[in-house]
Protein backbone atom coordinates (compact mmCIF):
# COMPACT_ATOMS: atom_id res chain seq x y z
CA UNK A 1 0.00 0.00 0.00
CA UNK A 2 2.94 2.07 0.90
CA UNK A 3 4.34 1.67 -2.51
CA UNK A 4 0.73 2.20 -4.29
CA UNK A 5 -0.15 5.67 -2.73
CA UNK A 6 3.25 6.96 -3.49
CA UNK A 7 3.29 5.85 -7.17
CA UNK A 8 -0.40 7.57 -7.40
CA UNK A 9 0.61 11.02 -5.46
CA UNK A 10 3.83 10.87 -7.77
CA UNK A 11 1.69 10.88 -10.79
CA UNK A 12 -0.11 13.47 -9.25
CA UNK A 13 2.72 15.85 -8.65
CA UNK A 14 3.82 14.83 -12.24
CA UNK A 15 0.55 15.77 -14.07
CA UNK A 16 0.33 19.15 -12.03
CA UNK A 17 3.53 20.12 -13.46
CA UNK A 18 2.95 18.77 -17.12
CA UNK A 19 -0.48 21.30 -16.51
CA UNK A 20 1.42 23.79 -15.50
CA UNK A 21 3.98 23.61 -18.31
CA UNK A 22 0.60 23.15 -20.50
CA UNK A 23 -0.74 26.36 -20.13
CA UNK A 24 2.40 28.27 -19.66
CA UNK A 25 3.84 27.13 -23.07
CA UNK A 26 -0.34 28.64 -24.11
CA UNK A 27 -2.50 25.32 -24.52
CA UNK A 28 -6.22 25.15 -25.47
CA UNK A 29 -8.87 24.33 -22.83
CA UNK A 30 -9.65 21.07 -23.82
CA UNK A 31 -6.27 19.97 -23.18
CA UNK A 32 -5.39 21.97 -19.58
CA UNK A 33 -8.71 20.28 -18.56
CA UNK A 34 -7.49 16.75 -19.53
CA UNK A 35 -4.62 16.88 -17.97
CA UNK A 36 -6.12 19.03 -14.65
CA UNK A 37 -8.00 16.25 -14.25
CA UNK A 38 -5.82 13.61 -14.56
CA UNK A 39 -3.73 15.07 -12.04
CA UNK A 40 -6.92 15.45 -9.92
CA UNK A 41 -7.54 11.56 -10.85
CA UNK A 42 -4.12 10.29 -9.55
CA UNK A 43 -4.21 12.67 -6.64
CA UNK A 44 -7.72 11.13 -5.59
CA UNK A 45 -6.43 7.38 -5.68
CA UNK A 46 -3.41 8.20 -3.95
CA UNK A 47 -4.71 10.02 -1.17
CA UNK A 48 -7.51 7.31 -0.66
CA UNK A 49 -4.90 4.89 -0.43
CA UNK A 50 -2.90 6.61 1.65
CA UNK A 51 -6.21 7.39 4.06
CA UNK A 52 -7.09 3.57 4.18
CA UNK A 53 -3.47 2.49 4.41
CA UNK A 54 -3.46 4.77 8.28
CA UNK A 55 -6.96 3.75 8.92
CA UNK A 56 -5.97 0.34 8.71
CA UNK A 57 -2.79 1.48 11.31
CA UNK A 58 -1.56 -2.26 11.30
CA UNK A 59 1.63 -2.81 9.32
CA UNK A 60 0.49 -5.11 5.98
CA UNK A 61 2.30 -7.88 4.56
CA UNK A 62 3.39 -6.19 1.41
CA UNK A 63 5.05 -3.48 3.19
CA UNK A 64 7.01 -5.65 5.45
CA UNK A 65 10.18 -7.04 3.51
CA UNK A 66 10.19 -9.81 5.90
CA UNK A 67 6.77 -10.83 5.36
CA UNK A 68 6.12 -14.51 3.87
CA UNK A 69 3.18 -14.68 1.20
CA UNK A 70 1.25 -17.18 3.49
CA UNK A 71 0.60 -13.65 5.30
CA UNK A 72 -1.36 -12.49 2.95
CA UNK A 73 -3.37 -15.42 2.27
CA UNK A 74 -7.15 -15.47 2.95
CA UNK A 75 -9.22 -18.01 3.87
CA UNK A 76 -9.87 -20.59 1.68
CA UNK A 77 -12.79 -20.22 0.14
CA UNK A 78 -15.79 -22.94 -1.45
CA UNK A 79 -16.33 -22.91 -5.35
CA UNK A 80 -18.25 -25.25 -6.60
CA UNK A 81 -16.73 -27.93 -8.36
CA UNK A 82 -19.68 -27.72 -11.39
CA UNK A 83 -23.20 -26.55 -11.95
CA UNK A 84 -25.95 -27.04 -14.29
CA UNK A 85 -27.40 -24.14 -13.00
CA UNK A 86 -25.95 -21.56 -14.71
CA UNK A 87 -28.12 -23.21 -18.10
CA UNK A 88 -31.93 -22.73 -16.86
CA UNK A 89 -30.86 -18.43 -15.66
CA UNK A 90 -29.31 -17.85 -19.15
CA UNK A 91 -32.04 -19.38 -21.19
CA UNK A 92 -34.77 -17.87 -19.19
CA UNK A 93 -32.63 -14.84 -19.34
CA UNK A 94 -32.68 -15.55 -23.34
CA UNK A 95 -36.04 -16.40 -23.09
CA UNK A 96 -37.29 -12.74 -21.57
CA UNK A 97 -35.28 -10.75 -23.84
CA UNK A 98 -37.15 -12.91 -26.51
CA UNK A 99 -40.30 -11.82 -25.14
CA UNK A 100 -40.07 -8.22 -26.27
CA UNK A 101 -40.11 -9.35 -29.90
CA UNK A 102 -42.69 -12.23 -29.38
CA UNK A 103 -44.83 -11.02 -26.43
CA UNK A 104 -45.16 -10.23 -23.02
CA UNK A 105 -46.37 -12.95 -22.11
CA UNK A 106 -43.20 -14.81 -22.95
CA UNK A 107 -41.18 -12.12 -20.86
CA UNK A 108 -44.12 -12.77 -17.66
CA UNK A 109 -43.25 -16.43 -18.08
CA UNK A 110 -39.56 -16.14 -18.26
CA UNK A 111 -39.32 -13.81 -15.61
CA UNK A 112 -40.84 -16.88 -13.34
CA UNK A 113 -38.47 -19.00 -14.57
CA UNK A 114 -35.85 -16.88 -14.37
CA UNK A 115 -37.04 -16.17 -10.39
CA UNK A 116 -36.95 -19.91 -9.78
CA UNK A 117 -33.15 -20.45 -11.62
CA UNK A 118 -31.68 -18.00 -9.55
CA UNK A 119 -33.47 -19.48 -6.30
CA UNK A 120 -32.19 -22.97 -7.55
CA UNK A 121 -28.16 -21.86 -8.56
CA UNK A 122 -27.77 -19.76 -5.17
CA UNK A 123 -29.47 -22.33 -2.94
CA UNK A 124 -27.71 -25.05 -4.82
CA UNK A 125 -25.13 -26.06 -2.07
CA UNK A 126 -27.53 -25.14 1.04
CA UNK A 127 -28.61 -28.37 3.17
CA UNK A 128 -31.63 -27.74 6.07
CA UNK A 129 -29.95 -26.85 8.90
CA UNK A 130 -31.43 -30.32 11.04
CA UNK A 131 -29.93 -32.78 7.44
CA UNK A 132 -26.22 -33.67 7.70
CA UNK A 133 -24.48 -31.97 5.26
CA UNK A 134 -22.51 -34.62 2.46
CA UNK A 135 -20.91 -33.11 -0.52
CA UNK B 1 -12.55 19.10 -32.07
CA UNK B 2 -13.72 18.87 -28.73
CA UNK B 3 -14.48 14.67 -29.70
CA UNK B 4 -11.05 14.30 -31.35
CA UNK B 5 -9.53 15.63 -28.24
CA UNK B 6 -11.48 13.17 -25.97
CA UNK B 7 -10.77 10.51 -28.14
CA UNK B 8 -7.62 10.53 -28.37
CA UNK B 9 -6.84 11.39 -24.90
CA UNK B 10 -8.65 8.10 -24.34
CA UNK B 11 -7.49 6.03 -27.33
CA UNK B 12 -3.50 6.67 -26.78
CA UNK B 13 -2.97 5.83 -23.43
CA UNK B 14 -4.96 2.82 -24.22
CA UNK B 15 -2.28 1.57 -26.70
CA UNK B 16 -0.43 1.98 -23.90
CA UNK B 17 -2.08 0.02 -21.53
CA UNK B 18 -2.30 -2.65 -24.71
CA UNK B 19 1.45 -2.83 -25.03
CA UNK B 20 2.67 -2.89 -21.67
CA UNK B 21 1.58 -6.33 -20.47
CA UNK B 22 3.23 -7.63 -23.62
CA UNK B 23 6.30 -5.45 -22.92
CA UNK B 24 5.72 -7.60 -19.42
CA UNK B 25 5.95 -11.54 -20.84
CA UNK B 26 8.81 -9.96 -23.39
CA UNK B 27 10.71 -9.57 -19.98
CA UNK B 28 9.55 -12.57 -18.49
CA UNK B 29 10.78 -14.74 -21.42
CA UNK B 30 14.03 -13.09 -22.61
CA UNK B 31 16.25 -14.21 -19.17
CA UNK B 32 14.97 -17.44 -19.65
CA UNK B 33 16.07 -17.94 -22.92
CA UNK B 34 19.03 -16.29 -22.43
CA UNK B 35 20.22 -18.27 -19.43
CA UNK B 36 20.94 -14.49 -17.74
CA UNK B 37 18.67 -12.47 -14.81
CA UNK B 38 16.98 -9.37 -16.75
CA UNK B 39 19.57 -6.47 -17.17
CA UNK B 40 19.10 -3.59 -15.07
CA UNK B 41 15.60 -4.57 -13.27
CA UNK B 42 14.99 -1.63 -11.54
CA UNK B 43 15.53 1.00 -14.50
CA UNK B 44 13.16 -1.27 -16.66
CA UNK B 45 10.38 -0.45 -14.15
CA UNK B 46 11.37 3.00 -13.82
CA UNK B 47 11.18 2.67 -17.80
CA UNK B 48 7.45 1.06 -17.11
CA UNK B 49 6.57 3.57 -14.87
CA UNK B 50 7.89 6.70 -17.20
CA UNK B 51 5.78 5.43 -20.33
CA UNK B 52 2.39 5.35 -18.48
CA UNK B 53 2.69 8.46 -17.12
CA UNK B 54 3.84 10.50 -20.09
CA UNK B 55 1.14 7.88 -21.86
CA UNK B 56 -1.58 10.78 -21.34
CA UNK B 57 0.19 13.88 -22.43
CA UNK B 58 1.09 12.79 -26.13
CA UNK B 59 -2.77 12.36 -27.38
CA UNK B 60 -2.60 15.29 -29.21
CA UNK B 61 0.65 14.09 -31.68
CA UNK B 62 -2.68 12.50 -33.51
CA UNK B 63 -4.24 15.64 -34.66
CA UNK B 64 -0.95 17.61 -35.54
CA UNK B 65 -3.08 18.13 -38.77
CA UNK B 66 -5.39 19.92 -37.84
CA UNK B 67 -3.65 23.05 -37.24
CA UNK B 68 -5.59 23.51 -33.76
CA UNK B 69 -3.38 21.50 -31.06
CA UNK B 70 -0.25 22.67 -29.52
CA UNK B 71 2.18 21.01 -32.05
CA UNK B 72 5.70 21.73 -30.29
CA UNK B 73 4.30 20.66 -26.54
CA UNK B 74 2.96 17.44 -28.43
CA UNK B 75 5.71 17.03 -30.18
CA UNK B 76 8.36 17.42 -27.55
CA UNK B 77 6.08 15.03 -25.32
CA UNK B 78 6.31 12.09 -27.86
CA UNK B 79 9.96 12.68 -28.07
CA UNK B 80 9.82 12.38 -25.04
CA UNK B 81 8.02 8.71 -24.68
CA UNK B 82 10.85 7.23 -26.57
CA UNK B 83 13.44 7.30 -24.07
CA UNK B 84 12.36 5.19 -21.84
CA UNK B 85 11.19 2.98 -24.16
CA UNK B 86 14.86 3.12 -25.85
CA UNK B 87 15.79 1.82 -22.12
CA UNK B 88 13.20 -1.03 -21.82
CA UNK B 89 15.05 -2.07 -25.71
CA UNK B 90 18.19 -1.61 -24.13
CA UNK B 91 17.60 -3.72 -21.20
CA UNK B 92 15.73 -6.89 -23.41
CA UNK B 93 19.50 -6.52 -25.71
CA UNK B 94 21.43 -6.26 -22.46
CA UNK B 95 20.04 -9.50 -21.13
CA UNK B 96 20.66 -11.15 -24.37
CA UNK B 97 24.03 -9.61 -24.30
CA UNK B 98 27.03 -12.55 -23.99
CA UNK B 99 24.38 -15.06 -22.57
CA UNK B 100 24.22 -18.45 -23.77
CA UNK B 101 20.84 -17.52 -25.95
CA UNK B 102 18.73 -20.50 -27.58
CA UNK B 103 16.36 -20.41 -30.16
CA UNK B 104 12.94 -22.15 -28.99
CA UNK B 105 9.46 -20.89 -30.09
CA UNK B 106 9.21 -18.37 -27.41
CA UNK B 107 12.26 -16.73 -27.58
CA UNK B 108 11.93 -16.85 -31.18
CA UNK B 109 8.35 -14.96 -31.13
CA UNK B 110 10.32 -12.31 -28.61
CA UNK B 111 12.27 -11.87 -30.92
CA UNK B 112 10.86 -11.55 -33.54
CA UNK B 113 8.57 -8.54 -31.46
CA UNK B 114 11.69 -6.88 -31.27
CA UNK B 115 12.54 -6.28 -34.85
CA UNK B 116 9.11 -5.44 -35.93
CA UNK B 117 8.36 -3.19 -32.86
CA UNK B 118 12.07 -1.30 -33.03
CA UNK B 119 11.11 -0.53 -36.74
CA UNK B 120 7.36 0.37 -35.39
CA UNK B 121 9.03 2.81 -32.57
CA UNK B 122 11.42 4.24 -35.46
CA UNK B 123 8.76 5.43 -37.90
CA UNK B 124 6.95 6.55 -34.31
CA UNK B 125 9.49 8.90 -33.98
CA UNK B 126 8.93 10.09 -37.41
CA UNK B 127 5.59 10.38 -36.97
CA UNK B 128 6.38 12.52 -33.47
CA UNK B 129 8.19 15.14 -36.01
CA UNK B 130 5.77 17.35 -37.20
CA UNK B 131 7.57 18.24 -40.70
CA UNK B 132 7.55 15.02 -41.12
CA UNK B 133 4.44 13.97 -39.96
CA UNK B 134 2.42 16.62 -42.03
CA UNK B 135 3.63 14.99 -45.06
CA UNK B 136 2.73 10.95 -44.65
CA UNK B 137 -0.27 12.42 -42.18
CA UNK B 138 -3.84 9.97 -43.20
CA UNK B 139 -1.81 8.33 -45.44
CA UNK B 140 -1.36 4.34 -45.37
CA UNK B 141 2.35 5.15 -43.80
CA UNK B 142 0.78 5.56 -40.58
CA UNK B 143 -1.23 2.43 -40.86
CA UNK B 144 1.97 0.79 -41.57
CA UNK B 145 3.46 1.91 -38.11
CA UNK B 146 0.14 1.10 -36.42
CA UNK B 147 0.48 -2.39 -37.41
CA UNK B 148 4.57 -2.37 -36.63
CA UNK B 149 3.32 -1.10 -32.81
CA UNK B 150 0.29 -3.01 -32.01
CA UNK B 151 1.07 -6.37 -34.05
CA UNK B 152 4.64 -6.48 -33.17
CA UNK B 153 3.90 -6.38 -29.25
CA UNK B 154 0.17 -8.25 -28.97
CA UNK B 155 0.52 -10.65 -32.02
CA UNK B 156 3.78 -11.50 -31.70
CA UNK B 157 4.19 -11.79 -28.16
CA UNK B 158 0.73 -12.86 -27.42
CA UNK B 159 2.59 -16.22 -29.38
CA UNK B 160 5.33 -15.86 -27.60
CA UNK B 161 3.08 -16.64 -24.74
CA UNK B 162 1.08 -19.17 -25.68
CA UNK B 163 4.08 -21.40 -26.32
CA UNK B 164 5.54 -20.45 -23.33
CA UNK B 165 3.20 -21.42 -20.96
CA UNK B 166 1.24 -23.59 -22.77
CA UNK B 167 2.91 -26.48 -20.89
CA UNK B 168 2.15 -24.83 -17.60
CA UNK B 169 -1.43 -24.32 -18.87
CA UNK B 170 -2.05 -27.97 -19.99
CA UNK B 171 1.00 -29.95 -18.79
CA UNK B 172 1.86 -30.36 -22.25
CA UNK B 173 4.65 -29.22 -24.87
CA UNK B 174 3.66 -27.52 -28.15
CA UNK B 175 5.55 -28.84 -31.05
CA UNK B 176 8.69 -26.93 -31.51
CA UNK B 177 8.96 -27.64 -35.42
CA UNK B 178 4.97 -26.85 -36.40
CA UNK B 179 5.80 -23.51 -33.66
CA UNK B 180 8.87 -22.33 -36.00
CA UNK B 181 6.93 -22.65 -39.15
CA UNK B 182 3.89 -21.10 -37.89
CA UNK B 183 6.27 -18.15 -36.52
CA UNK B 184 8.21 -17.94 -39.91
CA UNK B 185 5.16 -18.00 -42.10
CA UNK B 186 3.80 -14.93 -39.58
CA UNK B 187 7.10 -13.32 -39.58
CA UNK B 188 7.21 -13.06 -43.74
CA UNK B 189 3.39 -12.77 -43.90
CA UNK B 190 3.01 -9.61 -41.65
CA UNK B 191 5.87 -7.67 -42.87
CA UNK B 192 4.85 -8.69 -46.73
CA UNK B 193 1.79 -7.22 -45.52
CA UNK B 194 2.68 -4.10 -44.11
CA UNK B 195 6.28 -3.46 -44.60
CA UNK B 196 5.03 -2.38 -48.47
CA UNK B 197 2.93 -0.10 -47.01
CA UNK B 198 5.07 2.59 -45.94
CA UNK B 199 5.96 3.23 -49.64
CA UNK B 200 2.40 3.31 -50.40
CA UNK B 201 1.98 5.93 -48.04
CA UNK B 202 4.96 8.13 -49.05
CA UNK B 203 3.75 7.66 -52.93
CA UNK B 204 0.77 9.33 -51.42
CA UNK B 205 -1.94 6.17 -51.20
CA UNK B 206 -4.24 7.89 -48.31
CA UNK B 207 -5.91 5.81 -45.87
CA UNK B 208 -9.71 5.00 -45.96
CA UNK B 209 -10.23 4.79 -49.58
CA UNK B 210 -11.95 1.64 -50.47
CA UNK B 211 -10.62 1.91 -54.37
CA UNK B 212 -8.18 3.92 -56.67
CA UNK B 213 -7.32 4.45 -60.42
CA UNK B 214 -5.04 2.16 -62.32
CA UNK B 215 -3.58 5.27 -63.39
CA UNK B 216 -2.82 6.34 -59.32
CA UNK B 217 0.23 3.56 -59.72
CA UNK B 218 -0.65 1.83 -56.48
CA UNK B 219 -2.04 -1.40 -57.85
CA UNK B 220 1.09 -3.35 -57.71
CA UNK B 221 2.67 -2.25 -53.95
CA UNK B 222 -1.29 -3.11 -52.94
CA UNK B 223 -1.15 -6.27 -54.68
CA UNK B 224 2.09 -7.39 -52.92
CA UNK B 225 0.17 -6.91 -49.32
CA UNK B 226 -3.05 -8.49 -50.19
CA UNK B 227 -0.68 -11.32 -50.76
CA UNK B 228 0.83 -10.78 -47.99
CA UNK B 229 -2.11 -10.96 -45.49
CA UNK B 230 -3.51 -14.32 -47.03
CA UNK B 231 0.21 -15.68 -45.92
CA UNK B 232 -0.16 -14.14 -42.80
CA UNK B 233 -3.64 -15.61 -42.52
CA UNK B 234 -2.22 -19.11 -43.80
CA UNK B 235 -0.20 -19.01 -40.75
CA UNK B 236 -2.51 -19.89 -38.36
CA UNK B 237 -3.20 -23.41 -39.98
CA UNK B 238 0.27 -24.49 -38.42
CA UNK B 239 -1.00 -23.26 -34.80
CA UNK B 240 -4.40 -24.69 -34.76
CA UNK B 241 -2.76 -28.33 -36.30
CA UNK B 242 -0.41 -27.80 -33.86
CA UNK B 243 -2.86 -27.30 -30.74
CA UNK B 244 -4.80 -30.33 -32.03
CA UNK B 245 -1.74 -32.70 -32.50
CA UNK B 246 -0.16 -31.85 -29.47
CA UNK B 247 -3.29 -32.54 -27.23
CA UNK B 248 -2.66 -36.15 -26.22
CA UNK B 249 1.12 -35.52 -26.10
CA UNK B 250 3.12 -37.04 -23.41
CA UNK B 251 2.89 -34.85 -19.68
CA UNK B 252 5.89 -32.80 -18.99
CA UNK B 253 5.92 -34.31 -15.64
CA UNK B 254 8.07 -31.63 -13.84
CA UNK B 255 7.62 -27.77 -12.60
CA UNK B 256 9.72 -26.72 -15.16
CA UNK B 257 10.07 -27.85 -18.82
CA UNK B 258 11.86 -24.86 -19.99
CA UNK B 259 15.05 -25.35 -17.35
CA UNK B 260 15.85 -22.06 -16.79
CA UNK B 261 12.67 -20.08 -15.61
CA UNK B 262 12.53 -17.47 -13.25
CA UNK B 263 9.62 -16.73 -11.80
CA UNK B 264 7.11 -18.29 -9.25
CA UNK B 265 4.80 -20.29 -11.77
CA UNK B 266 7.74 -22.55 -12.47
CA UNK B 267 8.00 -23.14 -8.61
CA UNK B 268 4.92 -25.23 -9.30
CA UNK B 269 3.87 -28.69 -11.12
CA UNK B 270 2.28 -28.34 -14.96
CA UNK B 271 -0.44 -27.73 -14.63
CA UNK B 272 -0.96 -26.50 -11.07
CA UNK B 273 -2.45 -28.27 -8.06
CA UNK B 274 -5.53 -26.64 -7.05
CA UNK B 275 -4.37 -23.27 -5.42
CA UNK B 276 -1.37 -22.89 -7.63
CA UNK B 277 0.77 -24.11 -4.74
CA UNK B 278 1.27 -27.52 -2.89
CA UNK B 279 4.19 -25.39 -0.77
CA UNK B 280 5.79 -21.90 -1.80
CA UNK B 281 9.38 -21.70 -1.94
CA UNK B 282 11.47 -19.00 -0.34
CA UNK B 283 11.95 -15.74 -2.23
CA UNK B 284 15.04 -14.46 -1.77
CA UNK B 285 15.64 -13.14 -5.26
CA UNK B 286 13.63 -12.09 -8.48
CA UNK B 287 14.00 -15.47 -9.50
CA UNK B 288 12.48 -17.77 -6.67
CA UNK B 289 12.08 -20.90 -9.48
CA UNK B 290 15.64 -20.36 -10.63
CA UNK B 291 17.09 -20.61 -7.37
CA UNK B 292 15.19 -23.45 -6.35
CA UNK B 293 15.59 -25.64 -9.52
CA UNK B 294 19.71 -24.61 -9.45
CA UNK B 295 20.42 -23.79 -6.14
CA UNK B 296 24.50 -24.03 -6.66
CA UNK B 297 24.16 -20.46 -8.65
CA UNK B 298 23.33 -17.73 -6.04
CA UNK B 299 21.53 -14.74 -7.67
CA UNK B 300 22.08 -11.56 -6.62
CA UNK B 301 19.25 -11.12 -4.00
CA UNK B 302 17.82 -7.79 -2.05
Amino acid sequence: MKVNYRLFIGLAIFYFFITGVYIYVGGEPVGIACLLLSALLAAMVGYYVWFTDHRIGATLPEDNLQGEIADAAGELGFYSPHSWWPLPVAASMFAAGLGLIIGWWLTLMAIGALVVSIIGFVTEYEKPIDEPAHH
Amino acid sequence: MLWQHLFWFFGHPEVYILALPFFGIATEILPVFSRKPIFGYKGLIAATIAISALSVSVWAHHMFASGQVLVPFFSFMTFLIGIPTGVKFFNWIGTMWRGHVTFETPMLWVMGFLVTFLFGGLTGIILASPPLDFAVSASYFVVAHFHYVLFGTVVFVMFAGFYFWWPKMTGRMLNERLGKIHFWTLFFGFHLTFLIQHWLGIKGFPRRYADYLVTDGFTFMNMVSTVGSVLLALSMIPFAINVWITRKSPMVNCDDPWGYGSSLEWATSCPPPRHNFLSIPRISSERPAFDLHHPHIKTEGH
